[in-house]
């Protein structure tokens, strides 16, 4: 049993874990674009590329944490984003790129949207929908 | 009908002062400092000339987005096998994936990274946002070397004046880019021709032939027009291997419950 738990623990894990650098075709689907509203608990400013940690609770009340990539950080300044942008605990609404894979709650932002409406393009230079190079 | 004069002299005032001179908070309230330049603006401003009579590019500039296809690059078999494999791999391969050098075009070409041009007397640099690549272009009526050793993943490459445009003749390029984003494999036979043609003062038209005889069965031809950016915009750091280690990033204990 507590090989089970240990071995559902780990695949937990390797589900949400989402890593670096990469190239996107290979992780993410350019069709398949998921909308999903959530409060985030961690807004992490870095480079190659930032991240959203996001609790999403479903009509169930059931909660899953998903893992958001978006750009670099030069990209995302001129996109008018700042490390202060999204704060633990705000309600935030996420347009992304679902992972090939739909089991993983991961995906790449393409808009995100505050509550007060603010809505940011985190994939400036998209191509008619088309997700451009992945720096 | 207040807020629509107001628009239409708005409006006007942009055409009249130009899109680089307005401020980059003024920009940034609109559209987003990111936001693309437009491609097809009026004719703007003449573009101004150095103390030796060349077209002064010195700037920041980054391409305009563009809508619709490029030309796709012509692969001999063997090459067409191998970049149908990589696609098949949904371009897991990608050498950019791996933060090595994305290659000469996706740094000039690709909108979302800058580029600045840094302009003297018999020579032109280019420094690009996208992993600190760089380019030192000599323009002082030197012959290309027959030595490209050691090849480089930007090649090595010599410029000469032809009018108002800059043409640069690039050879000794490493065989691992992606020359285009597409799997768009060459090989150290890559030669490429590069034309910056100065419009305006904000905008330089971009040119390259790319031929390789050992790869491909004609020359790949590609475009873009780059837009100089808000005087604000300086150039930022990207560096790739920044904080990316595979396994534990981004910092997990985040994503473990």
């Amino acid at each position: 049993m507590k090989t089970m738990v240990a071995a559902l623990a780990l695949a937990a894990l390797t589900t949400a874990r989402v890593h670096g650098h990469h190239s996107f075709a290979a992780e993410f689907s350019s069709t398949n674009i998921q909308t999903i509203k959530g409060t985030v608990v961690e807004f992490q400013w870095m480079n190659p590329h930032a991240y959203i940690i996001l609790d999403v609770t479903d009509s169930k009340g059931t909660t899953a944490r998903w893992g958001i990539q978006s750009r670099n950080l030069s990209i995302l300044k001129r996109q008018g984003l700042s490390k202060q942008t999204f704060q633990a605990g705000e309600v935030i609404t996420v347009e992304l790129f679902h992972h090939h894979d739909p089991m993983k709650n991961v995906g790449f932002a393409r808009f995100i949207v505050k509550a007060d409406g603010t809505k940011y393009d985190v994939i400036p230079g998209g191509r008619g929908g088309i997700v451009p190079p992945n720096p | 009908m207040m807020q629509r004069t107001v628009g239409l002299i708005a409006a006007a005032l942009l055409v009249a002062v130009g899109w680089s001179q307005l401020d980059a908070p003024a920009a940034a309230q609109g559209r987003g400092r990111g936001a693309a330049p437009p491609a097809d603006a009026a004719p703007g401003v003449p573009f101004t000339r150095t103390s030796d009579g060349k077209p002064d590019m010195n700037g920041v500039f980054s391409a305009a987005e563009t809508r619709g296809g490029r030309e796709s690059i012509a692969f001999q078999p063997w090459a067409k096998e191998k970049h149908d494999a990589f696609v098949a791999r949904k371009l897991a391969d990608n050498p950019t994936a791996r933060c090595l050098s994305p290659g000469l075009i996706n740094l000039t070409t690709v909108s979302f990274f800058p580029l600045q041009f840094v302009q003297t007397p018999g020579q032109m640099v280019v420094l690009y946002e996208w992993d600190h690549f760089f380019r030192v272009i000599p323009t002082d009526g030197r012959k290309q070397t027959d030595d490209p050793d050691p090849l480089q993943s930007l090649g090595h490459s010599v410029g000469r004046w032809e009018g108002d445009t800059l043409v640069v003749d690039v050879v000794g390029f490493s065989d691992y880019t992606w020359i285009d984003n597409n799997a768009g494999i060459h090989t150290d036979a890559l030669h490429v021709v590069e034309r910056f043609r100065m419009i305006d003062q904000d905008t330089i038209e971009y040119r390259a032939v790319l031929e390789d005889p050992k790869a491909w069965t004609k020359p790949w031809n590609v475009a873009a027009t780059l837009k100089r950016r808000p005087p604000a915009d300086a150039l930022m750091e990207y560096n790739c291997s920044e904080n990316n280690k595979p396994d534990d990033f981004p910092s997990s204990d985040k994503l473990l419950k």
